[in-house]
């Protein structure tokens, strides 16, 4: 993908108008018929085209999910490919911008997040695959005066018994005179060439000449460069700063003052960046100076003090046990950045974004232009996990370039990025369980407590519906996500206690927090799978025969553990070795764990491998699934181990890597992944390796040790690898 | 006015000296492919050759790569045909894709030093962070890098 490819109009005009062939697409929704034409009329019209295919054989899809890593360029590209049978080497792909065409259908907004991208287009995108192929089988046998039913087709290519055959290419314009069919047939598995098959990733080749754009790499005419410093202390606001000394600086063009911070426009990043430490500026802390997270932490044990003391007085046992989980921040290694073009009647954005609906948005709250008049076009996400899908960073790009009147790319520097992220929040919980005599849990208590990002997410990306109190008439919905069985809870707690009773409270606490890989899932695949890893010891029973009863009636459960009990060799740990194991189900996928770990004669930890076991239903690319898996894990291992975002004077007190130390290849242990053959549709897949990770591995320490650890990192306990 | 040797091409920049030679490639000489990742060299996306040696260039002053020869990512080859590009290809190695070149420059610079480096080679040479987790991908790639150019020499 080249820049020049990145706007929408351009997009229209090259990427599709410039030669005749067969447009498809249909809109966002499920239920949406399919639509189809020649390219050679109308082509404004249609803007919903999601496949466009060349006279030439050229077939052009468009993307609708973001790429941040997780494979979808490829993995969506190869269920449209599937239906259509089409030459997997003649396809490319472009990027959606933003249009309300390529909504997520589950999202009902242009965002990708919550690990759905293949789960919630398998069916539809295959349709539309599935309709060019119809279009086109129908094309030939007109042409041949044959059956169409009689035609088969292979690589592009119609072919007939008789021989005759006809490229797709050819087929496009007369294919373009027809209907689409209204319910395409689709494929059974047994006919599927590339679903199942680890096809190499479209995106490799650019990522490895340098030459894939991010946002980054965005460079329009006359552009000019922006950074940002915003108060360190969450809620401050600029005191003083010395705007002679920055503007008296080489390359200097304007200093924009932002809601909580100053920007510095210069004609170079780095000129930008002198020109900021030359701002000189003093910040007031405002109201938040003296927090600290000792404070937070005696907030959260304040508010485990609301259950009751004795609940189960004649129980056989009881366990009354306490787990927590700090700020984690997301740092994507592409620090934030937005580039931005304001008119007084245009904006136009260039941004690595998982929410383009979230930047028009915020786009248009800035201009006061309609949602719809903001053209956003996203590049590759040098990352994701989330934090890409705030819109703060955009926001402040489109307040910059609104006040210069050029192109400005606005880039973020770590620390900014390290000090201004929307951090996973801190969490505890508490758990009052009660043992009946054969070790079953007859009651299971829990309690959790955690600051909220659910009002603010509301407020950012509807703002016209920011006056409802959702949040104070409903909770927040997730922060029980696998803990509880409340009816909106997508992933319910499962083990078959004998009462469950859950309470929650939100926090408020003054630091900014949101939508972290795997999100509430990270703490709850934490405290719930080491909470019934003590009920088995507390039973004096194997952790997995323990879980494996409690989850009798739930086959996926068992069928993951079952698979990861057999490649972990479970319960035969070499010597010296110990294992713990974890199972968590998030995003509709089931994943199963087992860390095998062994302490040095000095006490160091050594994970000599974590095996996984998933069960995401069909695995539409295996080659890919392993490697999200495979991130997921590590991604969870480096919070379990030592990650960890304080705050002290209402700041944070980490920087950069030095001091956020994420995990290094010499430390990533052997991760093994092993899927459960299924004929189930896709579910999620980027995210639920996370979870199980941390309670694996705490659960191996206490075979190893006897001591069970209850807050996270592992560092405030004196264990490191 | 300063002269760099940048993939085989002689050119002059003007640019002030304490800029880092990162911003130069990137913003003046227009390549890209070299990524800026924290600022401090922690993370090593803005790893290039400087005569031969992967060195991390957000925070080395243009003025001190004196004569210097300059290799970045779009010059480590035109077609993705040095052996650790071929071995990322074959492996798929990146995920979001956005410290490879860094990676990449990394590798390519072990492998031009140590043609076959154990796992221990590896671990302390590639101090590279990748955040999508592609370690043992990586790991693995160098190997089958070290391999393939075994087989063409």
């Amino acid at each position: 993908m080249s820049v020049s490819e990145l706007s929408r109009r351009r997009f229209l005009q090259l990427g599709l108008g410039a030669s005749a062939g067969l447009l498809i697409g249909c809109g966002s929704r499920e239920l949406d018929p399919i639509a189809s034409f020649a390219t050679t009329r109308e082509e404004q019209r249609f803007r919903n085209a999601w496949l466009h295919i060349d006279t030439d054989g050229g077939i052009n899809f468009i993307v609708p999910s973001t790429e941040m890593g997780q494979g979808v360029q490829t993995a969506l590209t190869m269920l449209v490919a599937e239906e259509m049978d089409a030459d997997w080497i003649r396809i490319r792909t472009t990027f959606a911008p933003y249009d309300p065409a390529f909504d997520n259908p589950t999202y009902f907004i242009q965002v990708t997040g919550g690990s759905n991208s293949v789960s919630s287009y398998w069916l539809k995108l295959r349709k539309l695959g599935a309709a060019a192929r119809a279009m086109l089988v129908e094309a030939a046998a007109q042409r041949w005066d044959v059956k169409p039913g009689d035609c088969s087709v292979a690589g592009s290519v119609v072919s007939h018994p008789s021989g005759r055959s006809l490229g797709f290419g050819e087929l496009a314009e007369a294919a373009a005179q027809l209907t689409p069919p209204d319910d395409p047939v689709l494929k059974t598995p047994d006919r599927f060439r590339l679903i199942g098959r680890p096809v190499p990733r479209l995106d490799t080749p650019a990522k490895i000449s340098g030459g894939a754009i991010y946002g980054i790499d965005v460079k329009l005419p006359g552009m000019l460069y922006a950074t940002v410093a915003q108060s360190p202390v969450f809620g401050g606001k600029v005191a003083s700063f010395d705007e002679a000394a920055a503007m008296a600086m080489p390359g200097v063009r304007k200093v924009v003052a932002l809601d909580d911070g100053l920007a510095v426009v210069a004609d170079s990043h780095w000129r930008a960046l002198k020109g900021l430490e030359a701002l000189a500026i003093r910040f007031d802390d405002g109201p938040n100076a003296d927090r600290s997270s000792e404070d937070f932490t005696l907030m959260l044990e304040a508010s485990m003090q609301k259950m009751d003391r004795e609940p189960f007085p004649d129980a056989a046992q009881r366990l009354d046990v306490e787990y927590q989980a700090p700020f984690l921040a997301h740092q994507p290694l592409e620090p934030m950045n937005c580039t931005a073009h304001v008119t007084p009647t245009s904006c136009r954005l260039w941004v690595p974004t998982q929410n383009l609906h979230g930047a028009a948005a915020a786009a248009a709250v800035v201009t006061g232009l309609p949602r719809q008049e903001i053209e956003v076009n996203v590049t590759h996400l040098g990352g994701g996990f989330g934090r890409r899908l705030e819109s703060d960073f955009v926001q402040q790009a489109v307040i910059i370039a609104k006040d210069v009147g050029q192109p400005v790319r606005l880039l973020w520097t770590r620390e900014e990025d390290m000090q201004h992220d929307f951090y996973r929040p801190v969490t505890r919980a508490r758990f009052q369980i009660a043992l009946g005599a054969d070790g079953t849990p007859e009651e299971w208590y829990t309690r959790i407590a955690s600051p909220s990002s659910f009002q603010k997410v509301l407020a950012d990306n509807f703002p016209e519906f920011s006056w409802l109190p959702v949040q104070a008439l409903l909770g927040d919905v997730n922060m029980l996500a696998g803990l509880g069985k409340s009816f909106v809870q997508s992933n319910p707690f499962p083990y078959a206690v004998g009462k469950l009773k859950t309470e929650d409270e939100i926090m408020d606490i003054p630091v900014p927090n949101g939508s972290h890989r795997s999100v509430q899932h990270s703490f709850s695949g934490f405290c719930k799978e080491a909470a019934i890893d003590e009920c088995a010891h507390a039973a004096g029973q194997d952790p997995l025969a323990y879980r494996r009863r409690l989850l009798a009636e739930e086959p996926r459960y068992l069928g993951v553990m079952d698979l990861v009990a057999e490649k972990a060799d479970w319960g035969r740990p070499p010597p010296g070795r110990f294992q713990g194991l974890a199972v968590h189900r998030s995003f509709e996928t089931y994943v199963a764990e087992v860390a095998e770990i062994s302490f040095t004669e000095d006490g160091t930890l050594r994970i000599h491998r974590i095996v996984c076991a998933v069960d995401c239903g069909v695995v539409v690319n295996p080659a890919i699934a392993e490697s999200q898996v495979h991130g997921a894990v590590i991604w969870g291992l480096e919070n379990t181990l030592r990650c960890e975002i304080t705050i002290r004077g209402g700041r944070v007190e980490q920087s950069n890597f030095h001091d956020y130390e994420v995990l290094h290849l010499h430390e990533a242990p052997d991760v093994e992944v092993h899927f459960v053959p299924s004929a189930e549709p896709p579910t999620g897949l980027g995210e639920p390796g996370a979870p199980p990770v941390a309670a694996a591995l705490t659960n191996a320490i206490f075979a190893a040790t006897g001591r069970r650890i209850r807050t996270l990192p592992l560092s405030r306990h004196g264990l490191s690898i | 006015m300063l002269t760099l040797k940048v993939n085989g091409q002689t050119m002059d920049v003007d640019v002030e000296p304490d800029t880092p030679l990162l911003w130069v490639l990137r913003e003046t000489i227009g390549l890209v492919g070299t990524r800026f990742g924290c600022g401090q060299g922690l993370c090593g996306a803005c790893t290039v050759h400087l005569d031969g040696v992967a060195t991390r260039t957000c925070v080395l002053p243009v003025s001190d790569v004196g004569t210097a020869e300059i290799t970045t990512i779009e010059g480590l080859s035109t077609d993705n045909s040095h052996p650790v590009q071929q071995a990322w290809t074959e492996l798929d190695v990146p995920q979001c894709g956005y410290c490879q070149s860094g990676q990449i420059m990394a590798a390519a610079a072990l492998l031009a030093e140590n043609p076959l480096p154990s796992d221990s080679d590896i671990d302390a040479a590639m101090t590279n962070i990748c955040r999508c987790g592609t370690y043992s991908r990586i790991r693995k790639g160098i190997h089958r890098a070290a391999g393939l150019a075994a087989r063409t020499q």
